[in-house]
């Protein structure tokens, strides 16, 4: 089954239970979910995606942060209904489907960039929309990477490997591109508070 | 924790989202971005019978400039606006939107969003306040513009009636280049300034994070740069005793102070100079 076989608008139920559908990493899934469920629970519960964290449901910590539609986004502020017939990338999708580590992933072990390892998928996932960024033509400096990746949390590192690993994934990604990994929509860098 | 059950409607046009609201004012939460709202529904400090999505309402999107005008429908995302070579023409907007949240926040909250929460110390509401900018509500008995001025009425309050939708907001082009300055400690008692001269040449100065709302800092006949003192020290004066655990009253002021001398020390009413932020500057 696709995506495109379902009706557009699938009828609710009488608890509010609606098919929700998605391609996760490139699958598809088709689920029943309260319009209340948050895309990180209907990835874990429904999906078995449980890469992805989920720790304060506030917003604040960002271990939940996952790709829908190619941009990062905290699942745990994104309701599965919202994100209904998107495209989900969660950490279980940046690896090649042969289990070769990205870049990024390969760096955060090269560089102690976790310990652990509770922040590390929503770093993962932050990290590789920053590389596609710059793949489409950004530029980032380490002022710049400290700004991005200051949207997570890590309790453990300090974050100094968290940054060297990102430097690191991000001079070889240019150095030696792969039209294979995934290319962001915005293709510009940006000042961040 | 996770939110208690509600129902969730989803409207494919303007008049239904509208219909939806009139059948049950009150009741309602708007989700747009849900970076302000699915918080507080997780919390369940709001537990709203019916959550209204306007996500896919067609006449919601879009940036358009319309003359002197930049009109930002309320369903735009922060990020999408960031980058948006329209809302170009408002630099100070563009400047502001980066200290919004964090680039996953900016990705899915809108513009709109945040201006109808209304949280005293956001950006944009400043921002919107500071240029003179207009809130457009719909509801089932018509179309309201709601001067900047008249929108914020307290801490996470507007003048928006229950029954009517926050559909766009529009911000004059301004003539000269205005500034957006913020001064925190690691994101708690964040305090910004927005400054600007108007098409008459008249300087504005408006700063939020100091009480209830975004507020405009008397600066009568300021104009000349010894004047930047005075105008700190008003700014200063507004700051409500809302001290909390992140940042003593006398730490707020101080705050404010040096981020409307930051600004004043950039604007300028000479159209073609622009000074850069000491984030563009790093």
């Amino acid at each position: 089954m696709t995506t495109t076989d379902l009706p557009t608008t699938a009828p609710a139920r009488p608890t509010g239970e609606r098919v929700l559908t998605m391609q996760v990493n490139g699958e598809p899934v088709a689920a029943l979910a309260e319009p209340r469920t948050n895309l990180a629970d209907f990835l874990r519960e429904r999906a078995g995606r449980t890469g992805t964290h989920t720790s304060c449901h506030q917003g604040w910590c960002g271990a939940c942060t996952v790709l829908v539609d190619g941009e990062s986004a905290r699942s745990c502020l994104t309701l599965a209904v919202q994100a209904d017939r998107a495209e989900i990338t969660t950490v279980e999708g940046i690896e090649d489907p042969d289990g070769t580590l990205s870049r990024f992933q390969q760096a955060l072990i090269d560089h102690t960039g976790f310990q652990c390892g509770f922040c590390t998928p929503g770093f993962v996932v932050l990290g590789t929309e920053i590389i596609a960024e710059a793949r489409a033509g950004a530029r980032f400096d380490r002022a710049e990477l400290l700004r991005r990746l200051s949207a997570n949390i890590c309790r453990c590192t300090g974050y100094a490997g968290i940054v060297d690993a990102l430097e690191s994934a991000l001079a070889s990604a240019l150095e030696d591109p792969d039209p294979a990994e995934q290319a962001g929509r915005h293709g510009s860098g940006e000042a961040g508070a | 924790m996770r939110p208690a059950p509600f129902r969730y409607r989803e409207p494919r046009s303007l008049d239904e989202a509208c219909a939806v609201l009139a059948a049950e004012p009150g009741d309602v939460a708007v989700l747009a971005g849900g970076q302000s709202l699915v918080p507080q529904l997780n919390a369940r400090t709001r537990t709203p019978g019916l959550v209204l999505a306007i996500g896919r309402v067609p006449e919601l999107g879009g940036v358009t400039l319309d003359g002197d005008r930049l009109r930002i429908g309320a369903a735009v995302t922060q990020r999408t606006v960031q980058h948006d070579p329209l809302a170009a023409r408002v630099p100070v907007l563009v400047e502001a939107l980066g200290h919004v949240g964090h680039v996953p926040t900016r990705n899915r909250g809108t513009v709109g969003g945040s201006i109808a929460f209304a949280d005293p110390a956001a950006e944009l509401p400043l921002v919107l306040l500071a240029l003179g900018g207009v809130a457009v509500a719909h509801s089932a008995s018509g179309q309201r513009r709601i001067p900047a001025a008249e929108l914020f009425t307290g801490p996470f309050r507007t003048s928006l009636r229950p029954d009517e939708l926050l559909t766009a907001v529009e911000l004059p082009v301004p003539a000269h280049p205005w500034v957006f300055e913020q001064r925190h400690f690691r994101r708690h008692a964040k305090v910004s300034a927005v400054a600007g001269h108007g098409p008459d040449g008249a300087l504005t100065v408006a700063v939020t994070g100091v009480g209830g709302t975004p507020v405009v800092v008397p600066t009568p006949g300021a104009g000349g740069a010894g004047d930047a003192d005075a105008v700190a020290a008003a700014a200063t004066d507004l700051v409500l005793p809302n001290g909390d655990r992140y940042g003593s009253v006398a730490y707020r002021r101080r705050l404010v102070a040096v981020a409307v001398a930051a600004a004043l020390s950039r604007v300028t009413p000479d159209p073609t100079h622009h000074t850069p932020s000491r984030e563009e500057a790093a």
